[in-house]
């Protein structure tokens, strides 16, 4: 028989000899032990051994004799020869997802089982604690792919990196009223799949699951969550065209650590999804008016598997996290960039690459006194302003002024000022 | 506040989120882009042109109208 496993390293075999006696008639007896074949077991008669098959067959727990036994006082014993005293095969559609152990579960977990990209909430490239993100503005994405904000977008948000976690875990995601704040306005917690993630989900049922527990100070009673499909390419969970709900219910939370799940039908014409948990806190929030989410997964099926990560492993999911935004920051001072070329004594410009983006992207520097333009003498000068242009998935242009100094034709390059602050954000999130 | 950008060339082909120092791209399937063209056309932002002259509503909507 097939199975699914390694091969056994130890096996018990318990010996065992049944005994009957015989009658002159009778022709079958009962086994104490299921067999699956006459080579299994050793039939004697009157202390002769039987020949399997031409002197007796085997069906089950019976044994049949082909001439019935003589009459007398267990005369007639089996004794049992094999590991493989029975043979067990499931039906079809009787093995569970919840019958295989979390070992086997985890070998069977299929790629991209997890729709939701940094799901274990591990990566924090925009950095590690956001006040008051809104929608409006450029500051709705916190960590990596998961947007936050205020109802009407009202101050008094704050969103943390945490390594309060659940066993497994790195990070969660802390969304938090900010101390005396007094505002009730609910805070929500967004994440948007991309269209071409969320192909295969239409038709089906699907199952959202996470980890959630409240802050020491949690004002609010139970969360929303609500997962929307849409019918446009692309847009964020809140503004889908055709929006329509597959899950939306409350789920009252603790102060431990609790995986949840949700299971909803997504629509047939759906052609992204995404979801949100929300909270609406009341009265004066305390120190730690919050709630702790993380190892968030959403999957075909009707109930939560293990946990996974969309990309399979640390490197892939930075990879897939990637694809939407991208921060390059100087690990040291004076970390070159991207090369160029002066085409003035005030004026350089060159090309910057990067990681392949879903869409062409928006570029964001800090201020230009930031970085230097190098030229070819290795004299860096301040630049006076950074700019970027011809905006593509793989590249920009940027462009960069000084002063004084350059000269016209020779090599320039693009660096980091003496500080860590000097970051270039390329974007192309939903 | 939002404006316009040329190129080394002399083309306008981005445009600049003045309140983080954004550049955006004339790209459909870029999100800033999709809400720069909503604010601009709901009034919700004003527009100067690659000089720095703040274009009037009208004449921020109608050079909406051109851009993919």
């Amino acid at each position: 028989m097939s199975y699914i496993g390694s091969t056994p390293i130890t096996q018990s075999f318990i010996s065992g000899t049944d005994y009957f006696n015989g009658t002159g008639a009778q022709t079958a007896f009962t086994l104490s032990r299921t067999v699956a074949s006459v080579n299994d077991i050793q039939a004697v008669v009157n202390n002769v051994v039987q020949v399997p098959n031409d002197a007796y067959t085997i069906s089950g727990t019976t044994i049949t004799f082909t001439s019935a036994p003589s009459a007398g006082t267990q005369n007639v014993y089996v004794r049992y020869l094999s590991t493989t005293t029975q043979a067990i095969t499931p039906s079809q559609g009787t093995v569970s997802w919840n019958t295989l152990n979390s070992d086997v579960q985890q070998d069977l977990g299929i790629s991209f089982k997890n729709r939701i990209i940094n799901g274990a909430m591990s990566f924090w490239q925009r950095g590690t604690s956001f006040t008051n993100p809104t929608v409006g503005g450029g500051n709705f994405y916190t960590a990596d792919r998961w947007g936050v904000n205020r109802a009407s977008d009202v101050t008094g948000a704050t969103v943390s990196q945490s390594t309060d976690v659940p066993s497994g875990f790195q990070y969660s995601l802390k969304l938090q009223r900010t101390a005396g704040n007094t505002s009730t306005a609910g805070l929500f917690l967004f994440n948007s799949n991309e269209t071409v993630n969320t192909l295969g989900l239409a038709g089906q049922s699907v199952t959202l699951s996470f980890w959630v527990k409240t802050g020491a100070n949690y004002s609010g009673g139970a969360i929303s969550v609500v997962a929307n499909s849409g019918t446009g390419t692309d847009q964020r969970v809140y503004a889908y065209t055709g929006s329509t709900s597959f899950i939306n219910t409350t789920q009252a939370i603790t102060s431990t650590w609790t995986r949840y799940s949700f299971t909803g039908a997504v629509s047939s014409s759906a052609t992204e999804v995404g979801f949100y948990i929300s909270w609406t806190p009341a009265g004066t929030a305390g120190a730690d008016d919050s709630i702790y989410v993380t190892g968030v997964q959403l999957e075909v099926g009707t109930q939560a598997t293990t946990f996974t990560t969309a990309g399979g492993s640390y490197g892939a999911e930075f990879d897939l996290c990637r694809r939407y935004f991208e921060r390059f920051s100087p690990s040291v001072n004076y970390q070159n960039y991207a090369l160029g070329q002066a085409f003035s004594s005030t004026s350089a410009f060159g090309s910057f690459f990067f990681y392949p983006k879903r869409a062409a992207v928006t570029v964001a520097y800090p201020a230009a006194s930031n970085f230097l333009i190098y030229d070819n003498t290795g004299t860096g000068r301040v630049a006076t302003s950074i700019n970027a242009g011809t905006l593509g998935t793989n590249a920009f242009e940027w462009s960069g002024s000084v002063a004084s100094g350059l000269t016209a034709g020779n090599a320039s390059g693009l660096t980091s000022n003496n500080t860590l602050n000097s970051y270039v954000n390329i974007s192309a999130e939903l | 506040m939002y404006k316009l950008i040329k190129n080394r060339f002399g083309d306008v082909d981005t445009i600049q989120r003045l309140a983080d120092n954004a550049f955006i791209p004339f790209a459909p399937a870029n999100t800033d882009y999709a809400n720069f063209k909503t604010a601009i056309l709901e009034d919700k932002a004003q527009l100067q042109d690659a000089d720095g002259n703040t274009m009037t509503a009208e004449q921020a909507k109608d050079f909406i109208k051109e851009l993919p």
